[in-house]
């Protein structure tokens, strides 16, 4: 976790600790004697486990947020040793795709900021018509109303049932997930332009393959 | 990667025939683009000519994508394949078998080769059609520029730091531990 008013020069260094490790998220045990259950069931404990741990979290946020006493805000100690007022937003998310889709209960390859369906992510999309938001607060009210015809909502919007801490805290949903270079062109798209020309046995993936073997051995 | 790739893609698809030509090229381009869009995105400061500039590379990569199909195919598709050549293997062997008598080994030789042509382009066909570019990371390139508009340079909300963070304070313990994970205390 960081805090949003640090310069990036402070933030961007390791070693003045911008970056605060606030908890571990617990992975259930593995245990080679009890027998392997269906996979999905395993899943739904570990949606649940994710979303307790990050509500007592994020909990501060949520619960000062809906107090009458200071309309939002409320009293922190500084550094200085005086008291301020705050008024904690979360802001950004970073993290790989399959942690954006575990977090927002959404299911795998679907994009977790807009109505994209899932045989359209390929095509280029013009600036001004991009696809609406996702409203996480429909979703939120549609897991809650626990019909058929919500389920079947759910499920065609790709969303898995259950509570979702997000939905309960002041804040922007589908904004939170914010663009990652490392992962989505560094070790994502980079990546698979380097593995594409390499996939058949093309005159292509043959002259590819040569000569990154080649730099391979280059320092 | 990205200070290599290009020069190697170049390097390696120099020459070539002229039916061989129009697909190295479009693969440079593709490869070239999509390098460029990268550097466009890594500036720390934008105005509107560079995101229309991050825009247009965008705009080309989507254009010249196809070149790749193939490298797509999913495990589905290839199965698929696999079961039209070994179908079209036997129909080769069939019409071998009732021509036989009217063939010269020139002749022969010739009609192999149509027949190797005609499967492998027959497969190349069938792979395409079942391949797609339909994965989250090729879609979410499409927000940056919008992003780019409300919160500034995209450099400063790279993962690599906190990645490295992690090397202290998770790492670090790991490594001190016993490595017996399944361990409730």
């Amino acid at each position: 976790m960081a805090i949003g008013n640090l310069s990036s020069k402070i933030r961007q260094t390791p070693s003045t600790h911008s970056f605060v490790m606030v908890a571990l998220l617990p992975i259930p045990i593995t245990n080679p004697n009890i027998p392997q259950k269906p996979l999905d069931e395993p899943r739904q404990t570990n949606r649940e486990m994710l979303n307790e741990v990050l509500r007592r979290i994020l909990q501060p946020l949520s619960f000062k947020q809906n107090s009458s006493a200071g309309c939002g805000y409320y009293k922190v100690l500084c550094a200085d040793g005086n008291f301020r007022r705050c008024k904690p937003v979360l802001a950004a998310w970073l993290e790989d795709c399959p942690e954006f889709s575990d977090l927002h209960h959404l299911e795998r390859h679907v994009c977790f900021r807009c109505k994209c369906s899932k045989n359209e992510l390929g095509d280029y999309v013009h600036p001004d018509k991009e696809h609406p938001w996702r409203d996480h607060n429909l979703y939120g009210m549609l897991s809650d109303a626990n019909t058929k015809a919500a389920d079947a909502e759910l499920l065609s919007r790709h969303v898995h049932r259950g509570f979702n801490v997000f939905r309960h805290i002041p804040c922007i949903v589908s904004d939170l997930p914010k663009p990652d270079l490392l992962h989505t062109m560094q070790i994502g798209m980079l990546d698979h332009l380097q593995q594409w020309p390499l996939h058949e046995d093309t005159q292509t993936a043959r002259r590819v393959k040569c000569n990154l073997v080649i730099r391979a051995c280059l320092p | 990667m990205s200070r290599y790739l290009l020069g190697v893609v170049t390097q390696s698809l120099r020459g070539g025939n002229p039916a061989q030509r129009p697909i190295f090229n479009r693969t440079i381009e593709c490869t070239q683009t999509l390098l460029e869009f990268y550097m466009y995105v890594r500036y720390i400061s934008h105005d509107d000519a560079t995101l229309s500039y991050m825009e247009d590379a965008l705009h080309r990569f989507h254009t010249f994508k196809d070149v790749f199909l193939l490298g797509r195919a999913s495990k589905k598709a290839k199965a698929k394949a696999n079961a039209l050549r070994t179908e079209l293997v036997k129909k080769r062997k069939v019409d071998e078998q009732t021509n036989a008598e009217s063939w010269t080994p020139s002749k022969e030789r010739h009609e192999m080769n149509a027949w190797r042509d005609y499967i492998c382009q027959k497969i190349d066909i069938s792979k395409e059609l079942d391949a797609d570019f339909n994965f989250p990371k090729i879609h979410l390139m499409s927000h940056w520029a919008e992003q780019l508009r409300q919160y500034g340079a995209l450099q400063q909300y790279s993962a690599e730091r906190h990645e490295k963070a992690h090397n202290t304070n998770l790492k670090d313990g790991w490594n001190a531990s016993n490595h017996n994970r399944n361990y409730l205390p």
